[in-house]
């Protein structure tokens, strides 16, 4: 019955308005001529919004977010504006109707512009395609986001400088996998000399000491961390990759056993970082030198890749602790304290963050040597069980120096290396061969053009994501060929089809074939929304056989790509942009209000992306997202909420009750400070947001001639007070009604998302110093233009709960957006509609939703 | 001992021609502007370099700035290596950021109050960068480990720095092999634009309007590129300066080395801009656990743990006779600005905008306020101490940004806001 009547009336206006293709002005309806053209239509229409001279032109996508806006406009009536003549709800319901018909008849799912592979996107499938390690140079210009996402076709622009950047990186790409021509050229191997001097020295682990006439270099610390226990030659590293023979001369200085001391020799690239586990480094041999202090002489033969050197560590040391952990520090440093003047004595050095470890333990001996000391104080029985960071750090330093001093250690006398004595293959050269071997597989007796079909026919499939066709094959094999002709090697020709290929437009954009996509588009839609990465072999092979477009295998591959590690890029890619996260980086909280790091600023990111992952992983609700009752927190956020006994900056799943104040992207800390500016909080500025992505409706853009409210800091004036001229004004109240409720809701969230009852007021004390004190107070009521009422945020999530449609549309349209790479027109929201009411009645799952907007006709259609 | 058979290096190849690298490619001098350079200089901005030095760990400011404002000022115990330079350069007190503190912070050095924006440097070079072979080049001093980063790009990334003389060198005086690979990738280039150009055709015939539109973008850039390799030959046909430079057997690349690396990068700052390679350079001058040994003698601690040094006068001494060494370096390249002459016959120092500081006011309390900032040339009215009060500060207080603002203006650029600076410090220096 009801599709009937819609025809009937769709049929009326379709004779009027789209077979002669009249403007807005011939409209029979009497609703247009009486109640907008006044201010609508002329040569300065309001809002710029001239329903007499709008062209309907289907084809273009603006016709229908034109009419869409206007049917928006009447449907919630904000226009007619509250302060003329408002139409009978029939009528404005009337008006909708016809206006909804004819976009439904002229509108179709549409309007994807080609796209560009963004940067991420470029990353992943030069790596992809090629099987080379790659990332994106900072050279490459940022692309623009458009609709909230990097990856909309129409924001992605090719500039000359892009193009430039494709075009020098091609060359840097295809070397990685077809390295150009290297002319050989002869190596002499050279003896070097190391003497003590030329030893890398950092902090106190290691030490040149004068022992008699000599000098020798000092180990005494098994610390982990490599510059803080070990050292390396500064003037020796491999020129070539090989073989390299050393000698090396050590021994022991009071060694505490009989036991061999061990030198581990760990290969260390010298330009690296020096602030490495040494575990993490390649070990070359272990050395046992045995307890005696005259120099003993080793020699061996070692393997060095180009730049490496060669790090020297005292395996066994009796000092330093790492893998043990704090327990061990404790006993270390409690034998060494177990010494009653030793303890006497750091009693009563203390603590003094100043004081080098030098001058540390000079004052320590010299204190244990004289006889100001009291051995008979009683806190000398009793050595403290552990000690805080800070002290522990201090003794250990303390005793480093002691051990360089008076032993154990371990002695280097002088090393010699010789070398290259004979030359390696070293990794990197070994994985590029590798490389080279499998893309250009064997020639097996074919002709030149025939290998060249065989190597680049596959090549040109994987980068262009469908096969190429015939033509397409023949230019770039012509092209490899006729260099090779020219007098270059044939790995040059395909050298530069590859360079070509990445330049080429089927490489770079994607989504070219029109209407319904192909099954070669679809893939690579799919899996550029949820991997943002080409296909992969299973996806191209389903493609190929025809069958990706079948909804069974399209949501069986869906299934399969959200299970992958790799559907952790959509969720970095889409959750940062959608919840604004990228923003946080750049928000610098106003310290009066605290004092804000890097660890605080990881720790409230960090819990939007563990909550959203386990939304994801888990297919929880939708509703989940708006009141959940867990959430992630280390110490550090759940000092911003005020929640106790979370220690460490270790994440963890915490429960919640539901309803609650935090929690979910309406509490979490991330999205207040996305909302705020780290300042102050601007309850419009929050309210757009919400407005936008949470209930999934834009807002025009505020009239350019009134100036923006500004928070009055002096607290004389109250945010509602100055707001309250937004309801005054019918022109503003329009949109504002809808806004400004909104944002109240949230102002019990001060601009790092903590809860307050009160505004502060900051006032400078005569001594300079800031204090805080309660301004205004909070007040987050209002009233939702449908009437509801809302105290502060709590309400506000129940609301969206009870109205979860609503929510979950807004972030259907966003996982479209953001899948099609194009703004949504009526008829891709007609879509949402449907899309969200069939999740629903499956369980409202968020996997659930994904799934079945890449099975939507919007997903399916450019 | 018999000879081995090895490749040549290719990377070396590779990286002359990878942007990014430390050095930003840009286009060549228009012939226009090199027939007649007299002229050229004549009508330009006072300053057309400028070169931004930072050191990580900073100076002991009460031992680098002097105890009285004005040109009659004592110079202080750092500075005394430069003292010789006094009316050639201007120190200020009381300038910052406004930004946070800390290591991590040491980055808004040249970007302006905690933004991750584009750096002081890279603004420069968007606008002089075209007129050298090298748009800018980032360097610093050996591996560098932990000691951040100097320049950013306009998003905020962070641009890679060389802390290789060895490659620094390639880079600017590169050999004929380098050359020969070059000049192959930019000629067989053109054959690439053209497949990619026919390509781009037959797919434009396929598609719809709006997409027409886009397609649009593409050929205009491929034109755009082809112009540019035709500019890049013209340089690549240009001779490489000819220098009489020896670099040391051995690239001091160790932590330990680093102000012997130091004194290199100073040299080769010095070729760089000698021979109009570039205009733009930054170095970050790194500071870590390293322990040096100064006049063969073993300092008390590492470099970092100088830092903090918790206001012991020993520790003060040796960190001071570290800033000693840095500003002893920085007296020579001084020197050698000053002896060099540009093509009007001027001092090239006269035309370099120098800025020698840090992003760090004082390392000892992880401060990053109040930083020791000197200004050297750049066609600035030199000589004095100005000590900017910070006790009655009040909206016209100035900000590091202003005095960016006034090199920019220095160079001709025009720009009326950086970070959170709107105003500008001429009248401390015009």
């Amino acid at each position: 019955m009801r599709t009937l009547r819609l025809t009937m009336v769709a049929i009326t206006v379709f004779v009027v308005i789209h077979d002669r293709k009249l403007a807005a002005t011939e409209l029979p309806h009497d609703f247009f001529r009486s109640r907008c053209l006044d201010c609508h239509s002329g040569d300065s229409p309001e809002a710029m919004v001239n329903l007499e001279s709008a062209k309907l032109d289907w084809s273009l996508p603006k016709t229908s977010h034109f009419w869409e806006r206007v049917l928006a406009a009447i449907e919630d009536g904000r226009m007619p504006p509250v302060d003329v003549d408002q139409p009978a709800q029939a009528e404005r319901e009337a008006a909708a109707r016809e206006l909804h018909a004819v976009l439904q008849e002229n509108v179709r799912p549409v309007g994807t512009q080609l796209r560009r592979l963004n940067r991420t996107e470029y990353e992943h499938t030069i790596r992809d395609v090629l099987g080379v390690p790659f990332t994106t140079p900072p050279s490459f210009p940022a692309d623009a986001e458009t609709h909230g996402f990097d990856n909309i076709g129409e924001g992605l622009l090719l500039s000359p400088p892009l193009m430039e950047q494709y075009f020098l990186v091609a060359t840097d790409v295809a070397d990685l996998v077809i390295p150009p021509f290297r002319q050989a050229v002869k190596v002499k191997p050279e003896t070097i000399t190391i003497s003590p001097d030329d030893f890398s020295v950092n902090f106190e682990g290691s030490k040149v000491q004068s022992v008699s006439d000599t000098k020798v270099l000092r180990l005494v610390t098994k610390n982990e961390v490599l510059v803080r226990s070990s050292t390396w030659p500064t003037r020796f590293e491999a020129r070539h990759s090989g073989e390299y023979a050393l000698r090396i001369t050590a021994g022991a200085f009071e060694p505490v056993d009989d036991q061999p001391l061990k030198l581990k020799l760990l290969a260390f690239k010298s330009t690296g970082t020096s602030f490495t586990s040494v575990y993490g480094l390649r070990e070359l041999e272990i050395l046992e030198f045995q307890p005696l202090e005259e120099p003993q002489a080793k020699e061996l033969n070692v393997e060095l890749n180009k730049g490496e050197t060669v790090a020297f560590y005292w395996a066994n040391s009796p000092f330093g602790w790492d893998r043990d952990g704090k327990d061990e520090a404790a006993r270390q440093l409690r034998e060494r304290l177990g010494d009653p003047a030793k303890y006497a004595a750091w009693l009563k050095m203390g603590f003094d963050r100043g004081r080098t470890p030098a001058a540390g333990w000079q004052q320590m001996k010299e204190l244990v040597s004289g006889d100001t000391l009291d051995l008979q104080d009683t806190r000398l029985k009793k050595l403290p069980d552990s000690f805080t960071g800070t002290h522990q750090n201090q003794l250990m330093w303390l005793f480093e120096v002691m051990h360089h001093d008076v032993g154990p250690a371990l002695d280097i006398h002088a090393m010699t290396v010789t070398g290259p004595t004979r030359l390696i293959e070293d990794k990197e050269a070994q994985q590029q061969r590798k490389r080279t071997e499998a893309f250009l597989g064997r020639r097996e007796g074919r002709s030149d053009r025939d290998y060249a079909i065989a190597i680049l026919t596959p090549f040109l499939d994987s980068a262009f994501r469908r096969p190429p066709s015939k033509g397409q094959v023949e230019k770039y094999v012509d092209m490899a060929i006729s260099h090779h002709e020219d007098g270059y090697r044939f790995e040059d020709g395909i050298h530069l089809a590859i360079r070509a290929a990445l330049c080429s437009t089927s490489f770079l954009y994607r989504g070219t074939t029109a209407g319904m996509l192909d099954d070669y588009d679809l893939a690579s839609r799919l899996s550029y929304f949820l991997w943002s990465s080409p296909p992969d072999a299973a996806l191209r092979k389903a493609a190929a056989a025809g069958q990706l477009s079948d909804p069974d295998v399209l949501a069986k591959h869906t299934q399969r790509l959200l299970s992958d590690r790799r559907a952790s890029r959509f969720l970095a890619g889409f959750v940062d942009q959608w919840l604004d996260l990228k923003l946080l980086p750049e928000i610098m909280p106003d310290p009066r209000l605290l004092k804000f790091t890097e660890k605080d600023l990881k720790a409230v990111t960090e819990e939007t992306r563990l909550f959203v992952d386990e939304v994801f992983n888990e297919n929880h609700p939708i509703e989940t997202f708006i009141d959940p009752d867990f959430t992630y927190l280390n110490s550090r956020n759940a000092r911003l909420y005020g929640i106790e006994g979370i220690k460490g900056d270790a994440m963890r799943r915490v429960s919640l009750h539901k309803g609650g104040r935090y929690g979910g992207i309406l509490g979490q800390a991330s999205v207040m400070m996305a909302t705020a500016n780290g300042v102050d909080t601007q309850p419009v500025l929050r309210g757009v947001w919400l407005l936008e992505n949470v209930f999934g409706q834009s807002p025009p853009p505020p009239p350019s001639s009134v100036p923006a409210i500004e928070p009055d800091t002096s607290g004389a004036t109250s945010i509602r007070e100055l707001l309250s001229r937004h309801q005054a004004d019918a022109s503003c109240a329009a949109c504002h009604r809808r806004i400004d409720p909104l944002g109240f809701a949230l102002e019990n969230f001060d601009p790092v998302g903590r809860w307050r009852t009160h505004y502060p007021i900051y006032e400078k004390r005569r001594s300079g110093n800031v204090v805080t004190r309660n301004g205004p107070k909070v007040d987050a009521n209002g009233t939702l233009p449908d009437g509801t009422q809302i105290r502060d945020v709590r309400d506000l999530k129940k609301h969206l709960v009870d109205h979860i449609d609503q929510f979950s549309a807004c972030l259907a349209e966003k996982l479209l957006v953001y899948g099609s790479g194009r703004p949504l027109n009526y008829a891709d929201h007609q879509v949402v509609k449907r899309v969200v009411n069939d999740v629903k009645k499956q369980g409202n799952g968020f996997q659930d939703l994904i799934i079945a907007i890449v099975l939507s006709k919007s997903f399916r259609t450019k | 001992m018999e000879e081995l058979i090895t490749m040549t290096e290719s990377n070396r190849d590779r990286r002359t021609f990878l942007k990014g690298a430390g050095v930003g490619l840009a286009l060549p001098m228009q012939e226009s502007a090199r027939a007649d350079e007299s002229t050229d200089f004549q009508s330009r901005s006072p300053a057309q370099r400028f070169v931004a030095i930072g050191t990580y760990l900073g100076f002991h400011t009460p031992s680098w700035f002097p105890e009285k404002p004005g040109s009659g000022y004592t110079t202080s115990r750092v500075l005394k290596p430069i003292e010789r330079h006094r009316e050639r350069y201007t120190l200020i007190s009381g300038l910052d950021h406004r930004a946070p503190n800390g290591h991590a912070n040491w980055r808004n050095f040249l970007t302006g109050s905690g933004t991750s924006g584009v750096s002081l440097d890279q603004v420069i070079a968007a606008d002089v960068g075209d007129q050298t072979r090298f748009s800018s080049l980032q360097l610093t001093c050996g591996s560098a480990n932990g000691s951040g980063k100097i320049s950013f790009t306009r998003e905020g990334v962070p641009l890679p720095m060389i802390g290789r003389p060895s490659v620094v060198f390639a880079q600017l005086f590169s050999s004929d092999s380098d050359k020969n690979r070059m000049r192959y990738v930019l000629e067989s280039g053109r054959s690439v634009l053209d497949l990619v150009l026919e390509e781009a055709k037959s797919l434009n015939l396929r598609v719809s309007r709006t997409d027409q539109h886009k397609l649009g973008e593409y050929f205009s850039s491929v034109r755009e590129v082809e112009k540019k390799i035709q500019k890049r030959r013209e340089w690549l046909e240009r001779p490489s300066p000819e220098v009489d430079y020896r670099l040391p057997e051995f690239d001091p690349v160790a932590p330990d080395l680093s102000l012997e690396c130091e004194s290199i990068m100073y040299d080769l700052m010095m070729l760089a801009l000698e021979t109009d390679s570039t205009r733009v350079i930054t170095l970050l001058v790194p500071g870590a656990g390293q322990v040096f040994t100064i006049d063969g003698e073993k300092l008390i601690a590492g470099y970092h743990g100088l830092s903090h040094h918790g206001n012991d006068p020993a520790k003060i001494a040796d960190f001071n006779r570290i800033g000693i060494e840095h500003v002893t370096r920085f007296g020579r390249f001084l020197d050698k600005l000053q002896a060099k002459k540009d093509p009007l016959g001027r001092a090239l120092l006269d035309s370099t905008v120098v800025l020698y500081s840090s992003g760090m006011g004082d390392a000892n309390t992880h401060n990053n306020s109040n930083l020791p900032v000197l200004v050297a040339g750049g066609g600035f009215k030199h000589g004095r101490y100005h000590a900017i009060d910070r006790k009655r500060e009040s909206s016209s207080t100035p900000l590091f940004g202003d005095l960016f603002l006034t090199f920019l203006q220095q160079m001709g650029i025009e720009r009326n806001r950086f970070s959170n600076a709107s105003r500008n410090m001429n009248e401390f220096l015009l």
